[in-house]
């Protein structure tokens, strides 16, 4: 695992233990320039980037699989989810290991782990109606931070088949 | 005669053990009952020294059901079991070979018991206890009142007939029942003693109201004419518990003790006087002294119940044990418990844990680190560590495993009951019974097996004169054999009936197109037998109940397949038929080919596999519109190019670069293309995960030596896709 996503970790082990902290923790993640924010709820820990095993057949932005201690976990890479142009993974790539309770255990592949960050519920706005495309239903909302604004992951739309 | 400790839903559910213990109840009930339903059949054997033993069992297990049942007021379940004991003890008492009718109503009787048991579990705990009059649908009720009519009806006779014959047993009969009944309401005392403070007083009257019922019952009265003692002890007994269940005394500690030690004080002369009849003396035994009641029901009554489960539960659970020998001086000591009930879910994780700890040991002495160096001391515990992983997995795998005989021992009860409905006479013969298989597979394969069984009685062996006319003896044999055959187990069924009607299965395929009439004749036999299992197909001139009806074989076959088994007939006119069933021992691992192409590897069940081969130029042909196909001796066989199949670049286009594998899925079969064949090995199977679903082609995934993921390819689907292909192409 890459430095970045142990120190991300380690913030965010810190803070594993109250599931009321968690509501409103967030894991922040960069595709490109931009950041996206990922409720710390979902996420069960986050690994450096696996050897994967390239299931065919399945959805583009299904990668194929990756054994994380014996557990046989699809990956999905994040930027073809979200229609961006796909990059080469390298050794700032991390894996966002993800519990949810419909669908179960998945990675999502993103260019880097940032921080973890508490967000004020207030503070986010909802996301605009004029992304191109349906990509919007992939955005919970904004959310301001300083001079940026992360875009908080509808998690459900984004693990769902379309 | 009622044990029931009273029908007002108690505050049981005030204890906070109260939902475990229904659990227990309800797991220990379904469990027992299966495990003597097997039993029942050989009460109608003429073995009586079989019978006895038997019937003891049953006779217990139903007995502690009821028992507890009664205790958490399951009325219905605890009036049931009673019928049902009271029938199992006149057959204890003596032993005779029971008719079908006898053999049905028990079956029967276990039967709706697993029903009521089950309509317990579909409520929670609390509710089952809260509710007990909502417990159960009325169709259920009925069911069991209809049984408990029946079952009355049969040990009234039997107990009349025994009365006829021999009077002494039924005086010690009465005996042992009275002595059970009042035991049975002490320990129910014992309880209210212990539970009074958090007890309604409803239920302590309940139980009194069953002592003075007791008390008042003309058997009990017969009974103990001339034992003066008893007589007293009887008769200030019951107007102690008349003035208590009139209100006139006030329920305390006291008035209980008082009315616990006069029935303790019957209980203690009917038992001596029970020894003049060779009753043991251990029924005494079973009751708890004075002093030991005293004990326990002082802790409760300064404000403490923790051990309400331990002290209650547990002495009722003792009781039956010990009445349950008591009343069988033959077999003096209780059952050893050799086993122990564990969750499945446990059972499971401990085996995913054990399949990881070999994978992670096989990665761990594969690492790339390792390589190059010369590590003696490491290699000999690294053996060592192998030699135990590999053990752990054996014990591991043989707690899911239970002997077929579990399976056969069912039917025996189809065999009976079918071969009754179409007036033939078969005996079944068993042969590797104590063969062991995955738990799980066995009762998969019950239905399988049923059916089978049936269609050997219904259509494989003749009626009776028509046997005779051939010179076989008029019973039919049906033999269910068990064995290993390598990693599989081989189950069979065979009859020494008529065989299978080659021209009537031909006629019958070729009106359902299943072949054409062009190659009927030359058509092996086996391939002939084979159109039994397409769906629809029957070549029964009648409809039966039983068979006839042409949905049984291409099920069976069906759910054999899913086992990843296999299925065979072989048969011979006049000689008989034989149903072969070969199932992979356990569905928890596999045998595979391993290949390659390009990058990724691939795993092939063995089972599937056929051949391997390089093939040359001239073996191939390609179609104008692009079809592959490659000759194998005599053979055509189309070739499924893997990389394409599933987008990857091979390592070479050229068919003879790399290897043609032929596999064989439902007698079709097609040839893979692959870049190499890297060896076989056993596996276990993965999903690969719910989030992917199924995916075309592929069955699942394994873990590899070297801690990547192989995937398993699901060859009746990659030949499926060829044929589309094909047909696509020649449309």
């Amino acid at each position: 695992m890459n430095s970045h996503a142990l120190s991300a970790l380690e913030a965010f082990d810190d803070t594993n233990d109250d599931i009321n902290t968690l509501m409103h923790k967030f894991i922040v993640f960069r595709l490109g320039r931009e950041e996206y924010a990922l409720e710390a709820l979902y996420v069960s820990e986050i690994v450096g980037m696996q050897f994967i095993t390239i299931v065919p057949n399945v959805e583009e932005y299904i990668q194929g699989v990756i054994n994380l201690r014996g557990k046989i976990i699809p990956v999905l890479d994040v930027r073809l989810r979200f229609g961006l142009p796909s990059a080469e993974y390298n050794d700032r790539t991390c894996i966002i290991i993800c519990h949810h309770e419909s669908y179960g255990t998945t990675g999502l592949i993103v260019d880097a782990v940032v921080e973890v960050v508490d967000i004020n519920p207030d503070h986010i706005t909802d996301p605009p109606k004029t992304i191109k495309g349906n990509q919007s239903r992939f955005l919970q909302g904004m959310a301001k931070h300083g001079e940026l604004v992360r875009m908080i992951v509808n998690i459900q739309n984004m693990l769902s088949a379309d | 005669m009622k044990t029931s400790a009273g029908n007002t839903p108690s505050q049981l559910s005030r204890i906070p053990d109260m939902d475990e213990l229904v659990n227990d109840f309800i797991q220990e009930a379904i469990t027992s009952l299966e495990k003597v339903e097997p039993l029942v059949e050989s009460l109608g054997e003429p073995y009586l020294q079989t019978i006895e033993t038997n019937i003891r069992i049953l006779f217990r297990t139903f007995h502690s059901i009821k028992g507890v049942a009664g205790f958490l007021q399951f009325a219905l379940i605890q009036d049931l079991t009673h019928e049902a004991e009271t029938l199992f003890d006149t057959i204890r008492e003596s032993p005779t070979v029971q008719s079908t009718d006898v053999l049905t109503l028990i079956y029967d009787t276990i039967a709706t018991l697993k029903t009521l048991v089950n309509e317990v579990y579909h409520h929670s705990a609390h509710q089952a206890i809260a509710n007990p009059h909502e417990l159960h649908s009325p169709q259920t009720q009925k069911q069991a009142h209809g049984l408990m009519e029946r079952l009355r009806l049969v040990h009234g006779q039997q107990e009349e007939s025994e009365n006829f014959f021999d009077n002494t047993t039924s005086i010690e009969q009465t005996y042992t029942i009275v002595l059970r009944e009042l035991a049975t309401t002490l320990h129910i005392l014992i309880a209210s003693l212990q539970e009074s403070s958090s007890m309604p007083t409803s239920s302590i009257t309940d139980t009194v109201g069953s002592i003075l019922n007791i008390l008042n019952n003309p058997t009990f009265k017969a009974l103990i004419q001339g034992h003066d003692e008893a007589l007293s002890l009887a008769q200030s007994a019951s107007v102690f518990a008349d003035m208590i269940i009139a209100g006139d005394l006030s329920l305390n500690e006291q008035v209980l003790i008082t009315l616990h030690s006069q029935i303790d004080g019957i209980i203690t002369i009917l038992s001596s006087t029970a020894e003049a009849f060779e009753m043991p003396a251990s029924v005494e035994s079973v009751m708890p002294s004075q002093t030991d009641i005293l004990h326990s029901s002082s802790a409760p009554f300064q404000g403490s119940n923790e051990k309400f489960s331990a002290g209650v539960a547990n002495p009722t659970e003792d009781v039956q044990e010990s009445i349950g020998q008591a009343s069988s001086p033959n077999q003096s000591q209780a059952i050893e418990r050799t086993e122990i009930r564990v969750e499945t879910a446990k059972l499971d994780k401990l085996f995913d844990l054990v399949g990881e700890l070999v994978t992670m040991q096989t990665m761990a002495l594969n690492s790339p680190d390792l390589q190059g160096l010369v590590l003696p001391q490491f290699r000999k515990s690294a053996a060592m560590l192998t030699k135990i992983t590999r053990q752990l997995q054996s014990v591991t795998m043989s707690m899911r495993m239970a002997p077929v005989e579990i399976l056969f021992a069912k039917m025996r009860r189809v065999v009976r009951e079918v071969s009754s409905q179409v007036g033939k006479s078969v005996e079944l013969y068993v042969s590797g019974a104590d063969t062991e298989m995955d738990k799980n597979l066995l009762e998969l394969l019950f239905d399988a097996l049923v059916h089978i069984v049936r269609n050997a009685i219904d259509h494989g062996i003749e009626a009776p004169e028509e046997r005779k006319q051939v010179g076989k003896s008029e019973t039919g044999a049906i033999m269910l054999g068990a064995l290993y055959e390598g990693n599989d187990i081989v189950i069979s069924v065979r009859d020494d009936g008529g065989g299978l009607h080659r021209e009537k299965i031909l006629r019958r395929a070729q009106e359902r197109g299943i072949i054409t009439s062009a190659n009927a004749h030359s058509l092996a036999d086996e391939e002939v037998w084979k159109c039994i299992f397409e769906p629809g197909f029957s070549t029964a001139e009648t409809v039966t109940d039983i068979s006839g009806r042409g949905v049984g074989m291409d099920v069976v076959r069906q759910n054999i397949e899913k086992l990843r088994g296999q299925i065979q007939i072989s048969s011979k006119e006049g000689i008989g038929t034989t149903v072969t069933l070969r199932i992979p021992l356990t569905l928890a691992s596999m045998d595979v080919m391993m290949i390659r192409v390009s990058k990724s590897y691939y795993a092939i069940p063995l089972g599937a596999v056929r051949q391997s081969f390089r093939p040359k130029t001239t073996d191939i042909t390609v179609t104008m519109d692009g079809l592959e196909i490659v000759r194998v001796r005599e053979t055509l066989y189309p070739i499924i190019r893997l990389h394409q199949a599933f987008g990857q670049v091979a390592d070479s286009q050229d068919l003879t670069k790399g290897i043609l594998i032929i596999i064989e899925s439902h007698n079709r079969k097609a040839c893979l293309f692959v870049d190499e064949v890297v060896g076989q090995q056993q596996t276990v199977i993965k999903s690969l995960s719910d989030y992917i679903g199924s995916v075309a082609g592929l069955s699942g995934c394994m873990i590899l030596s070297n801690g990547h993921i192989g995937l398993i390819l699901d060859p009746d689907d990659l030949i499926r896709q060829a044929e589309e292909r094909a047909s696509v192409l020649t449309d």
